[in-house]
Order: C-alpha cells, then structure tokens, then sequence
C-alpha cells in the first residue's frame, strides 16, 4: 500500500483523471472529495460490505423458505394482483 | 463458452431447476438477464431469470442459472416503500444502456427470515434492471439513507388485499409448466 501523507485543502491524483482531495479533518474524521469520471462509482467500503452480507442472508438455497414464505403469506396476499414488474415482464413477453 | 451463448445456440431455450431437483423449466434465451459484474458477494453468478408464481405475490424470485439452486427472494420495493426514490447514478445509468425511464426495472431483494414478521427488504443495495436490453446490476445508493434491512410485514398488511382477476401473464405458463413437471 502506497502511504502519503495530506494535509487539508492538499490533493492526491490517482491516475489522470481521478482526483481525492482532503477537504477537512475534524478528530478522527476526514473529509474527502473525489473528482471522477462519471463511469467511476464510489462509494463507502462498510456500505458495500454490508449489501455483501445481507445478499448472503438473503439467498434462499431449496425450497425451504419458499413453502415458509407461501404458508405465511396465506390467504394474505395470494390474491394480490401483482406490480408493474409483471406488467413489464408481460410486455417484454409480448 | 458461457451458458448463454450456449442456450442461444440451442434453440434458443434451455432448462433450470427453479425450485427443488425435482423440477425443470425451460428458460428462452431472451428472458435470460445479464450481470456482468454478479452481485455483491456472489461475483461469479452472472446470469439471472425472474420467476413468479401466483401463491407467492407480491414476492417473485431471481434465480441464477448456475449454480442452479441460487435464488433470492425478490419484491417490488415500490409497493412496500411508496417514497422510495433510489438515484441510480450516471456510472450505473451507463453500464445498464438506460436511456429510457420506461426500460428500467427496480427490484429489491428480500431477507427471509425464520419469523416471518422480520423479512425485510434490501432499499439500499436495489437491483437495477434494463428490460430491454436483458442487463442487470445490483447498485448502491450510498448517500441515500436508506436502510438494508428495510421490515416489510407491516407494509404488506396495511395493504387492502383486493381480489381481482388474475392477469394473464407469463407467469402462469411458469406455473403450469410446474405443474405439467410435476
């Protein structure tokens, strides 16, 4: 890991065209700004990590939760004339 | 070669198991969706097809080709957070081709839980889907407050459950083709 040292208003260039520039400190927290192409996406790390965690929650391996799913739902919301995700998939049948 | 240039070649359908081994469905190359970059810690998984089945609305599953028993639990985040306003960015906007409001599809993936009071949905991480050109990516809406675990059970019962008449859908011939299967 390259290690350079920043003080506020200072920039540090990654590559040509991707600029992190250190815009405050306050305590233990800094101030960041990123200047990027717009096909860059950026976000915080603990902000990925956490979608990371919850799709591996979310995955549903067999039928298990599938016959929960359907026991709970019940007489609730079988019924339930589905969304505009149907319509469309409706239409792109068509 | 990848499994949907193979489907393509063949025919242009092919067969997954949705639900348990015991089931097959044909899957048409067209309504194969692409995720380049898979999702966030399923990087490998690339290829997703969308499955509803009547008993259990308003949730619907995308299911991976491979591994085939990979399927998440999905719901129109619309319906169960009427505010909700996801930015999907201008770097999402151009890996997707989104050109046309009308081409995008916004999905949430739902937590399953043991008691089915807690299922929540994931608002912060949507699933990003251009219908038309079949590619799909699920984005991240940091800056946005919204939550990963969103709770939905409330959500869903507060709403007045109005028997209408089933629409004739694609879904239906999935459920008979479950059916016929069985």
């Amino acid at each position: 890991m390259l290690v350079l040292t920043r003080k506020s208003d200072e920039s540090v260039m990654v590559g040509s065209n991707i600029e992190i520039k250190v815009l405050g400190i306050r305590g233990d927290q800094v101030s960041l700004g990123f200047t990027a192409p717009h096909e860059i996406s950026i976000y915080r790390k603990e902000v990925y990590e956490a979608i990371q965690k919850e799709n591996i929650q979310a995955v549903k391996r067999g039928e298990g939760e599938l016959e929960k799913l359907k026991n709970s739902l019940g007489q609730h919301f079988a019924r339930r004339k589905t969304d505009h995700t149907n319509e469309r998939r409706d239409e792109q049948a068509n | 070669m990848d499994t949907y240039s193979k489907a393509q070649k063949s025919s242009g359908s092919m067969t997954i198991n949705p639900y348990s081994r015991l089931v097959s469905l044909p899957v048409h190359s067209e309504n194969i969706f692409h995720f380049p970059e898979g999702l966030p810690a399923f990087e490998n998984v690339k290829e997703f097809v969308f499955l509803c089945k009547s008993d259990t609305r308003p949730f619907f599953f995308m299911h991976a080709l491979n591994p085939p028993d990979l399927a998440f639990v999905c719901v129109d985040p619309f319906m169960i957070c009427p505010d909700y306003r996801p930015r999907i960015g201008e770097a999402d906007a151009k890996f997707l081709h989104l050109e046309r409001p009308e081409d995008t599809l916004i999905i949430s993936i739902v937590t399953v839980t043991k008691d089915m009071h807690n299922i929540t949905a994931n608002l912060q991480g949507p699933v990003v889907v251009n219908i038309q050109a079949c590619i799909g990516k699920q984005i991240i809406c940091d800056g946005q407050n919204y939550p990963v675990r969103y709770r939905i059970w409330d959500a869903l019962s507060k709403m007045n459950v109005a028997e209408e008449a089933r629409p004739e859908s694609s879904e239906q011939e999935v459920e008979a083709a479950v059916r016929k299967a069985n």
